[in-house]
């Protein structure tokens, strides 16, 4: 148990030394068991396919980390490549993926498991502070895994064709949000201005961005939309002018498992993957983080997919307690 | 670019102690006021 209450009834704040503990335990299990997932679940590929294995979070650092026991537990190849992206925050997915893509542009035989892993509640802020309340509120754990290959995807199979990706950093947004390392766990410096800064931009970002994949706007069919909060969403859906249904991805998996910082994005991909029906759709999603960072990526969604059975939605049990 | 997400697998440690915790703080206090121009949480 990371959390325990004093005799006088209020709960102890853990050391960030004592957080870190948590994360390097519960870290291992739930990264391998949700590579273990993607691999048994992904048609035709094995564990001693994998060449490389990307890892992403920005809640804990251990080493060897996941990672590593991926490769051991998993029996992947003691050879496979690895590379972790961490502090970047809840747009990293798109690097990871970004990279993914690279290396299976440089070898047509690559076979890359991207796995984004976050527990922020280890980080909650144990005081009554508003602010402390909305990240406490807001923020949970979870952990998806992509398997990202040049191979061509069975005929009428769920799969995403990476067709691009772009990076943007919004100016003189510096100082609305920011990830530090404190002495009772992390902290986000996260600006009520945020979903404004956002929706003041986003229409002319992602302008730009279609631009360049010879896009039009109206023909982008799906929205992935990292649901940083309710209102990053509403105002990203108002500045683009987007049907209400449009985000619906999104704020379904806010409602349902909250902000999991870099997971969130790839599980609003998943839902709308299992959604799906059988025509092809062009997919824009985006991400937001500290400089402000924006993250975009067109994917075009192929064929159709049977539903598969989606994780539990959040429970009450408190962090430290094995599942 | 000639890459393919194949599939995608998601899942939860089957814990978020925070949100009950926060929703335990709620109820015993009075509205939060929000009118801080910069927000430093967590």
């Amino acid at each position: 148990m990371l959390f325990r209450t004093a005799e006088d009834g209020t709960l102890i704040s853990p050391s960030t030394g004592a957080r870190n503990a948590c994360y390097a335990r519960e870290s291992r299990k739930l990264a391998v068991a949700v590579a273990r997932q993607a691999l048994n679940d992904a048609p035709g590929f094995a564990a001693q396919d994998v060449t490389h294995v990307v890892f992403t979070s920005c809640t804990g650092f251990s080493n060897p980390g996941p990672d590593f026991h991926i490769i051991r537990e998993l029996g992947l190849r003691e050879n496979v490549q690895r590379y972790t992206l961490g502090f970047m925050g809840c747009y990293a997915a798109f690097p990871s993926l970004r990279m993914a893509a690279q290396f299976c542009e440089a070898d047509a035989n690559a076979v890359v498991l991207v796995v984004c892993l976050e527990l922020c509640t280890l980080h909650m802020q144990v005081n009554d502070a508003p602010d402390s309340i909305l990240a406490n509120s807001l923020f949970a754990d979870g952990a998806a895994a992509a398997i990202v290959s040049a191979r061509v995807p069975e005929p009428r199979s769920a799969a995403y064709r990476l067709h691009g990706f772009e990076s943007a950093l919004v100016a003189s947004s510096e100082q609305e949000m920011a990830w530090e390392i404190g002495d009772e766990g992390f902290n986000i410096v996260l600006s009520s201005y945020v979903p404004d800064i956002i929706g003041a931009n986003i229409r002319a970002l992602l302008g730009g961005v279609l631009q360049r994949q010879n896009l039009a706007f109206d023909k982008i069919d799906e929205w992935a939309v990292h649901p940083g909060g309710r209102a990053i969403l509403d105002k990203v859906q108002q500045s683009l002018a987007l049907k209400p249904e449009a985000l619906n991805a999104s704020r379904s998996i806010l409602r349902d498992y909250g902000n999991m910082s870099s997971a969130t994005i790839l599980f609003v991909l998943k839902e709308l993957l299992d959604e799906a029906e059988s025509e092809p759709a062009m997919t824009c999603a985006m991400a937001f983080g500290p400089g402000l960072t924006v993250e975009t990526a067109v994917l075009e969604r192929l064929g159709c997919t049977v539903p598969s059975a989606k994780p539990p939605a959040m429970q009450s049990l408190p962090v430290g307690v094995t599942d | 670019m000639s890459a393919y997400i194949h599939h995608i697998a998601t899942r939860t440690p089957g814990y978020t102690y925070s949100q009950a915790y926060t929703r335990d703080r709620l109820k015993k206090m009075p509205r939060p006021c929000c009118s801080a121009r910069r927000r430093t949480a967590r």
